[in-house]
């Protein structure tokens, strides 16, 4: 049966647009334009969900963002959309959507099962009744968790898109209602760029429910208020210079006015219409050099006995589904009041032709107008509604006189009377949207002649419009929205006219925030619909003394669910005051954070994920290690070969091979990844002097050097080899992990304590491309591709670079060697990257040259005992504990970096952890890395732990290096390795120099 | 014989992608025949900026650029110590050594980076579209007009951007990061054009 009204002007549905969808599995029709909230209401249906808690029925509250009830699930995996509010859900074609509270299910069976025993359950419960035994808490926790939450988390990945935008303008307006579109007209008008975001699919925001002059009353400068939104609209999409994003909600206002806000650019579109190259949300960002807020305000509910049953509803909501949405929510109709908002309500409804069976108000009198208005209507000034009662559904209120006495509400229980009916629309009063402002640490102050939280607005750059600043009739909030609209051109610092400000009119409001029970005990007035918290609930918090208005919240969940509390938190607020005894401001509000309403996490993610989550750096090369099969390894953000599998070798057998290669015949490996700084300025020596531990006087042009570099504390910070390119110009290396660290380091000891030196530091990483030939038959591979270069040993010694034409390019030849084998760096342009690369290896194919990667890069530099910044070395560690003594100069007259520290006495102890090498006594078992070590094999005292551990295919056995306490002193001492895993090894300390101790290879 | 070697050998960070697209909406093409030189010296020191204009360069404003060379040279501001030369890649050579030359002595420094950049040259009605989506500046006209230089990031990428005129901009990627700099601009540009 449809409750569709007939036609209105306001409507915005369409009506030559039928929809088909489907509600629990159900087959319903709709109109295009519906939200999924109306068009249930058209059907009939008001029980949408049940509560979280007692597992009650609830109904649809409110008819936008503030819904604490109406969560539906929306469509399934992997297009899974959990917690939307059925009031924001625009309806389409084919949608499904299903009560994920309401559903069959196993787990809400179950739950149901505990609806009798709700009053056992008030706030504390939980805590209170899984205390005991603690050791069953692991159980406990297993069944809550899966009674916990409202819709299951989607299991698969989202198919849809979303992506983020940077947004800029001169104005920001958030809110289209009247106050935010006169003001960005305003705006606009003096050439600023401007800005404009609603949350919902038509701008006018309450305009559809207080703006229409059904009675006669509201006109906007002397249209009506249809006219006058359907003009504005029209004037600013004509104007170049303002921007209009509807159904994008402003969630997050960040300091120096940037707003964070999601626009659902796809979600009102059924499935298969959905473009998938368009993102179905987009997250702005927008800085704006002034923001107006015009958020405008919720209707708050009133809180007595069964104020959660379905149909019981908000004054304003029920204008939305008349004017907005044609439906008539229900065929007897009361309504509730406090103030003046709900008797204009109670007007318009009765002009849309709703059956009124009647209206209560608190407060003693009702005005003439109102009274002339409503002729026909049972008026019950002085009346409250006192309880509800319904199966399932509101069947019917029970009211009573009530009147104020020495500061409180009296009711007299004996007095009442029931009136039949299907829906109550509760007016009790506005909360202004305070929470934008709030976000940036502002916090709201009660104002006693409005009766609500007002927003601070201490901050520069915003303004408040319209509802936000209390105003009520619509054309006051037209007027404050063009005097904020002239404050912000101020603020612009551009030419405007003045403009008068405006003062809100009084809705006279009664501070009634909850009608006082007739029986003491087992009372069910809800403030908080979402996490089933009652007035009881906030009187036995502040009973047990959590009496700060954060305390209540937590202990009782007040404001926790995804509406964060929009239509209760002032009730409890109030409540809490009243059993305090403490004013609204006393009490205050809790904090007000980001998110204003939920943002599904990948909005936030946008793009950034899967293969551009990070992004991945490649080297010149890049190609032809995916062409040789290359397995790879991620260093810090660079892709670097692992190792190249031949057939069905595994990593074992792979790096096994290209070892051997390395030092048997002849190996190629990339080493582009490396950080490179070119160095220059005539105190380039000094600087290096300066930033490394060894000396740097002395090296000549043509010449490398490896260097150690500290930090304050005298650790070890980084390592690489350095080149003096000529007296005054120096190309350093440094980790592939560490380059930016590096750089930013050296920086800013140049730039902030040694601004006298004249050096210029530039990063050069991307420009090299390297390339290393390594092994016995590098130096004649060389002499193969490069003629006009001596490679003679004596000639072009180790530790020395010499510049030449690699198959024609130019390049920097370094000999230079991680392996310890006789090697030699390629550098070129890394445009000629993988052209050198390509002929190093058809030059050696004779040779069965083998590209090797990181993997057995590790194993060759540990069997020469070559530390690894950040693996054998963890931030705590000095040169001397690395064992490199030899690399610390005491000439040097300026005081290097981490000098002084080397020198205090906890460096000086003995016992430090030293690194040294390690041998399995049976040499073919390999030590786990980071297997912890002690002396004894059950012992428990820690001596140290495995740094690195190999298989090293040159000397047939395990070798392994490790820091041990007092270590080198301890040569020959058998220590035992325990792994998490509780296996054991025996192994003793040596020299962590395996391999060619006297380094032939590499001199050969 | 050497020359064409070099010139087969030269490979720029994009040229296995099949970048070159063009169209009204969005276009981008990534250029192959510049040269990138690192120019450092203080842009209060006289003696520097003599020795500029001895290399017929003039200084840029700060976050702004010169143009030089009939056109074809310009010099764009990334720090004030540090400038960046655009040139042709032919000229790369000669010029780094006379700049060396006239450098010699000085509190200043010329370092060849001309493999360190991928440099794209992007166009079209939807160009703005497209970035404000990678980054976090204005690029617009108004805010940032011809000739104006930025550091910044493209997604989570450092770039440097240039407005050369009022209808391109000119990004400069780092040679390790310029395949991630493609595929963000692909994603980002798909919406506009089915294909970068």
């Amino acid at each position: 049966m449809s409750r569709r009204l007939a036609r209105r002007d306001s409507e915005v549905i369409d009506r030559q647009q039928p929809l088909s969808f489907y509600w629990c599995g159900q087959l319903l029709q709709g109109l295009a334009g519906d939200s999924l909230a109306s068009a249930l209401l058209a059907n009939g249906i008001k029980a949408v969900s049940r509560s979280y808690k007692y597992s009650r029925h609830r109904g649809v509250l409110c008819s936008n963002a503030e819904e604490p009830n109406a969560l539906v699930d929306l469509e399934c995996e992997p297009f899974l959309t959990p917690n939307a509010r059925a009031t924001q859900v625009e309806l389409y074609q084919d949608l499904s959507a299903s009560s994920p509270t309401a559903a069959e299910t196993p787990v809400n069976r179950f739950k149901r099962l505990f609806k009798p025993f709700g009053r056992f359950m008030p706030a504390g419960f939980y805590y209170k009744t899984f205390k005991y035994p603690s050791k069953w808490w692991p159980h406990y926790e297993t069944l809550l968790r899966t009674m916990a939450g409202i819709s299951p988390s989607p299991t698969q990945p989202d198919p849809e898109s979303y992506d983020h935008m940077y947004q800029y303008c001169d104005v920001l307006v958030v809110g289209a209602g009247v106050a935010g579109l006169q003001a960005a007209l305003t705006v606009a008008r003096s050439g600023a760029q401007v800005l404009v975001v609603d949350e919902r699919p038509q701008l006018g925001g309450l305009l559809y429910e207080y703006g229409l002059g059904e009675y006669g009353k509201e006109e906007i400068a002397g249209k009506s208020a249809l006219q006058w939104l359907r003009q504005i609209r029209i004037v600013l999409d004509q104007m170049s210079n303002v921007r209009v994003l509807s159904r994008t909600t402003a969630f997050a206002f960040h300091d120096c006015n940037l707003l964070h806000a999601l626009e659902l650019r796809q979600d009102h579109l059924p499935l298969a219409q959905r473009d998938a190259a368009l993102s179905r949300q987009r997250l702005h960002k927008i800085r704006a050099r002034q923001v107006i807020l015009a958020t405008g305000a919720h209707e708050r509910p009133i809180a007595f006995h069964n104020n959660d049953l379905p149909g019981v509803m908000l004054a304003s909501a029920v204008l939305s589904w008349v004017n907005r949405y044609a439906v008539s929510p229900g065929d007897n109709t009361v309504v509730f009041c406090n103030n003046d908002s709900g008797l204009e309500a109670a007007v318009a409804l009765k002009a849309a032709g709703l059956k009124l069976q009647a209206v209560i108000d608190c407060r003693p009198d009702i005005a003439d107008s109102y009274t002339q208005a409503l002729h026909g209507v049972p008026l019950f000034p002085g009346h409250a509604v006192q309880s509800a009662t319904g199966d399932a559904v509101l069947q019917s209120v029970s009211i009573a006189p009530i009147c104020l006495q020495q500061g409180k509400w009296w009711v007299d229980h004996s007095a009442i009377t029931n009136l039949r009916c299907d829906v109550l629309a509760v007016a009790g009063g506005w909360n202004p949207v305070v929470h934008l402002d709030c976000h940036t640490g502002s916090k709201p102050h009660w104002d006693e002649q409005q009766l609500a939280f007002m927003p601070a607005m201490d901050k520069a750059g915003r303004f408040a419009a319209g509802a936000l600043n209390g105003h009520s009739a619509v054309d006051a909030c037209r007027r404050d929205g063009a005097f904020t609209g002239v404050k912000a051109i101020q603020a612009l610092g551009l030419e405007t006219t003045a403009f008068e400000p405006v003062e809100p009119q009084s809705l006279h409001t009664a501070a009634l925030f909850m009608v006082p029970p007739p029986d003491k005990r087992h009372n069910k007035l809800f403030i908080d619909m979402q996490n089933d918290v009652t007035v009881d609930d906030i009187a036995l918090a502040i009973r047990e003394n959590y009496r700060c208005i954060e305390h209540i919240k937590r202990y009782t969940g007040l404001g926790f669910g995804t509406d964060q509390g929009k239509t209760g938190n002032v009730l409890g607020v109030a409540i809490a005051a009243q059993i305090q005894g403490l004013s609204m401001s006393e009490v205050g509000t809790t904090t007000f954070r980001p998110a204003y309403t939920p943002v599904t996490f990948a909005a936030l993610v946008g793009q950034n994920r899967r293969d551009l989550y990070d992004p991945k750096r490649y080297t010149p090369m890049h190609s032809a290690h995916v062409e040789q099969g290359a397995h790879w390894e991620t260093v810090g953000q660079w892709l670097r070969p692992q190792y190249y599998p031949q057939g069905t070798e595994d990593l074992d057998a792979a790096v096994w091979r290209e070892c051997l290669a390395a030092r048997q015949g002849l190996a190629v490996m990339d080493a582009s990844t490396l950080g490179k700084i070119d160095i220059q300025g005539r105190d380039a020596r000094e600087f290096l002097n300066r930033v490394y531990t060894n000396a740097w006087s002395k090296l000549a042009p043509g010449c490398c050097r490896y260097g150690l570099m500290l930090d304050e504390n005298g650790m070890i910070f980084d390592d690489g080899v350095s080149a003096c390119i000529n007296e005054n110009h120096f190309l350093m290396t440094t980790t592939t992990g560490g380059a930016a660290r590096v750089f930013i380091w050296l920086e800013r000891w140049l730039q902030t304590e040694w601004p006298e030196l004249e050096v210029f530091l530039t990063s050069v990483t991307d420009h090299w491309s390297t390339t290393a030939v390594v092994g016995p038959k590098s130096r004649a591979l060389m002499q193969r591709l490069c003629t006009d270069c001596d490679f003679d040993n004596e000639v072009f010694p180790f530790m020395h670079w010499r510049p030449g034409t690699v198959a024609g390019i130019p390049a920097r030849i370094m000999r230079i060697s991680f392996s310890g084998e006789l090697a030699f760096e390629i550098n070129v342009q890394a445009n000629y990257g993988h052209y050198i690369w390509e002929q190093v290896l058809s030059a050696g194919a004779k040779d069965r040259i083998t590209p090797y990667g990181t993997e057995a890069m590790h194993v060759l530099r540990a069997e020469k005992g070559f530390i690894i910044v950040g693996q054998d070395t963890d931030g705590s560690m000095t040169p001397v504990d690395a064992g490199m003594q030899w690399i610390i100069s005491r000439k040097k007259t300026f005081p290097w970096l981490g000098k002084r520290s080397l020198s205090r006495s906890d460096m000086l102890r003995e016992d430090r952890r030293q690194l040294v090498g390690l041998l399995t006594i049976n040499p073919q078992q390999c030590l786990t890395e980071g297997a912890q070590l002690v002396n004894e094999p059950q012992g428990k005292e820690m001596q140290g732990y495995v740094t690195s551990s190999y298989m090293s295919p040159i000397l047939h056995r395990s070798i392994a290096m490790a820091v041990v306490k007092g270590g080198r002193a301890r040569m020959g001492e058998t220590v035992y390795a325990r792994t998490a895993k509780g296996t054991t090894l025996e192994a003793s300390i040596t020299s962590s120099l395996f391999y060619d101790p006297e380094g032939a290879c590499r001199d050969g | 014989m050497a020359e064409t070697t070099i010139e087969n050998a030269y490979r720029t960070p994009l040229a296995q992608r099949q970048l070159d697209r063009s169209g009204t909406v969005w276009s981008v093409k990534e250029r192959r025949d510049r040269g990138f030189v690192v120019l450092r010296g203080n842009n209060d020191d006289r003696v520097f900026l003599q020795a500029l204009a001895t290399l017929d360069l003039s200084l840029p404003q700060p976050v702004s650029s010169s143009t030089n060379g009939g056109g074809e040279r310009t010099l764009l501001w990334v720090s004030p110590d540090e400038f960046l030369l655009l040139l042709p890649l032919p000229e790369k050579d000669a010029f780094i050594e006379r700049a060396e030359t006239v450098f010699r002595g000085l509190h200043a420094a010329v370092v060849d980076n001309s493999g360190g950049y991928s440099c794209l040259q992007l166009a079209g009605s939807q160009v703005l579209a497209v970035l404000q989506k990678l980054c976090a500046y204005d690029l617009g006209n108004t805010a940032f007009p011809s000739g104006r230089v930025l550091s910044s990031h493209l997604a989570k990428a450092p770039v440097i951007i240039h407005r050369p005129d009022p209808h391109s901009l000119q990004l400069l990627i780092r040679f390790s990061f310029a395949d991630y700099g493609w595929r963000v601009l692909s994603v980002a540009a798909s919406e506009y054009q089915a294909v970068v």
